[in-house]
């Protein structure tokens, strides 16, 4: 039932009584105040130049349009927001990747001499100086801060009234090529004995080099059946507003170094504060077994290569692998 | 006087004495609102689809040039012939002769839509379609005979072998020739959005000695590269000139009005050479296509 402006009727020759005109002045202004609808107005005749922009729906974009990716090391479990490092991609078309803004990494060119503290990494230059992604290698040293960490995408907004929020994202997971616990780490190990070790001695038959079990799977020891035991490492991606999930991967394996994520969700939501929020999370994933560990539980490629380092300080990591790159997170609210 | 579209009335009663003053402040609050009216006077929920001129508050329906799909397999050698260089996508198919459906270009996946700012806020891109290409007829059989005692290497044609796809977008009024590369930081100018990449890793594929499909066991897949594609990208309006886009991040810049045309584009890394089946012997013998399709591809247009 609308509200309807009601009307005291006044005639011709009647003695003009105030509650009757000041009546009908009130109806008509508190109608006009806030109450006008569909009674009020033609069918039709509110045209879309009418309207406020906004009105019905609004797209938040954000699209990373940009060489940097979020990479994880998986030394966090469970669930993030937070990616440990951000990269930047050598090109716009190389599959390389390299540049590590890093929170505790150092980086260095074959000759030492483009070594950089770790507070200058918010800059570029230095590491594209090093031009071949080959010849840059990574060190740890000291313990992580929250410098560098980067949240990944997210959008905070707020509706002033109920309104359906419908979520799009897409990006590219990359695997790091040459440098992961994914690949092999003889070459990494190869490099740094060249250069810290014994520098410009390559190790020879003397110094065999320890890998993962390669191709990708990693071969937990102390099991008979070695193969049907064997872990590879897998990404897991979902998509939350205000905490309740709305879209969630499965176990996205390393299979490709490069492959295409896409997450698609929605949920309706009253009005005040949101957000919508990129999550992520690795974990070692057993085929044989069909079952998975958490990603920080175990660094096989790490303890095999502190075998052959040195007592200096310096320990080389190679669980930085799996990166995400531009990535759109595209939210529309619709009011009506 | 009014406040935000409000009309106040001066307050008299029965029994006071009515001046011009009453009336006319009355008379002049009503005035006031002739352009101050807004969405403060209207009854929640009191306007509903009826009102409206149109449905068109968002715009996207079928046989518009702003939606274009293909159903078929495409199998044919359409790879980007040199290193790196975007193309536009061919989603056609020769025998039995299979075109695009909708947009603007029976052979690729392209669309246009007119853009006024006045009138449009936002629009998204959505692109879907499958990919799949195995890779391991590549090049020769066998690991690459220049480094035969390593049991970790493969033919070269086999290795870093993958392909980015993008939605390329025009200027309002613009030409799809324009800026053919990645829109980043870098390269402003570029006109590429929503990149995205499918490649092998190497590590899975280091073993592969020339056989189709080759699986080494049951958990790897090895020489093939099988994924759906799918791209999201967004742009808007400008808001004010201060913050032209405060609501987003790095949206798509459509300020000015004209028509759109976008399309989806690839490439790949090396050359379309290098993608050849070179066995002796062999029935596949240069044969080494993508196949893809099942494309959907649209721009969503939203009013208000």
């Amino acid at each position: 039932m609308t509200w309807r402006k009601r009307q005291e009727h006044v005639m011709d020759g009647d003695i003009v009584e105030p509650s009757e005109w000041r009546i009908n002045q009130n109806e008509f202004t508190s109608e006009f105040n806030g109450y006008l609808d569909n009674d009020n107005l033609h069918n039709h005749s509110i045209h879309r130049r009418l309207v406020k922009r906004d009105t019905f729906t609004k797209v938040y974009v954000d699209q990373k349009q940009s060489l940097y990716g979020y990479l994880f090391s998986h030394k966090q479990s469970g669930w993030t927001n937070q990616c440990d490092f951000l990269v930047k991609q050598s090109g716009d078309r190389s599959s390389e990747w390299f540049g590590i803004a890093s929170r505790h990494t150092e980086l260095m060119d074959e000759n030492w001499s483009d070594r950089t503290n770790k507070e200058s990494f918010t800059g570029w230059n230095t590491v594209e100086s090093t031009g071949n992604p080959d010849q840059v290698l990574f060190y740890e040293r000291g313990q992580p801060t929250s410098r560098y960490t980067a949240e990944l995408p997210h959008r905070d907004f707020v509706t002033d009234s109920e309104a359906m929020v419908i979520v799009d994202f897409h990006g590219t997971v990359s695997w790091l090529h040459g440098r992961g616990t994914m690949a092999s780490p003889d070459d990494f190990f190869f490099n740094w004995y060249y250069r810290n070790e014994s520098p410009g001695v390559y190790p020879g038959e003397d110094y065999p080099i320890y890998t993962t079990s390669g191709n990708g799977f990693h071969k937990p020891e102390n099991y008979y059946y070695e193969y049907r035991a064997a872990r590879t490492l897998c990404s897991m991606w979902r998509i939350t507003v205000d905490g309740m999930i709305v879209a969630e991967t499965g176990l996205l394996g390393s299979e490709y170094q490069h492959h295409p994520i896409y997450l698609c969700g929605a949920i309706p939501v009253s009005s005040g504060s949101h957000r919508v929020q990129l999550e992520a999370q690795t974990v070692w994933y057993a085929p044989g077994l069909d079952k998975t560990i958490q990603s920080s539980a175990e660094f096989p490629a790490l303890s095999k290569i502190d075998e052959k380092t040195p007592s200096d300080g310096y320990r080389a990591n190679l669980t930085t692998d799996c990166v995400l790159r531009w990535p759109n997170l595209i939210t529309q609210v619709r009011s009506r | 006087m009014a406040d935000d579209g409000f009309v106040t009335v001066s307050d008299f009663r029965e029994g006071d004495r009515l001046s011009k003053d009453h009336l006319n402040e009355t008379k002049d609050s009503w005035k006031s609102v002739d352009s101050e009216v807004g969405e403060l006077n209207i009854r929640e929920e009191g306007l509903d689809r009826r009102m409206f001129d149109t449905d068109n508050t968002w715009n996207d329906f079928f046989g518009s040039t702003s939606r274009c799909q293909q159903g078929a397999t495409i199998d044919s050698n359409w790879m980007p012939l040199s290193d790196g260089i975007w193309e536009p996508i061919p989603f056609w198919v020769p025998s039995p002769y299979d075109t695009v459906t909708g947009g603007i270009h029976d052979h690729y996946a392209r669309i246009q839509f007119d853009w006024n700012p006045q009138i449009h806020t936002y629009v998204i891109f959505r692109a879907s379609f499958r990919f799949r290409w195995d890779v391991g007829l590549m090049g020769g059989s066998g690991y690459d005979p220049g480094d035969i005692d390593d049991d970790d290497n493969f033919v070269s044609n086999r290795d870093k072998v993958f392909v980015q796809f993008g939605i390329q977008v025009s200027r309002p009024g613009g030409s799809l020739s324009d800026d053919l590369h990645i829109h980043s930081f870098n390269f402003t100018n570029g006109r590429i959005f929503a990149p995205t990449q499918l490649g092998l890793s190497y590590n899975y594929s280091s073993d592969c000695t020339g056989a189709y499909s080759a699986i080494g066991h049951k958990f790897d897949r090895r020489t093939a590269m099988t994924s759906s594609i799918t791209m999201v990208a967004a742009g808007q309006s400008w808001q004010n000139s201060d913050e032209p886009l405060t609501n987003s991040n790095h949206a798509i810049d459509f300020r000015n009005a004209g028509p759109v045309k976008a399309q989806l584009v690839w490439r790949q890394y090396g050359s379309n050479s290098d993608r050849q089946c070179t066995i002796d012997g062999s029935d596949a013998w240069g044969r080494v296509y993508p196949e893809y399709g099942n494309m959907q591809f649209f721009a969503q247009t939203f009013m208000r």
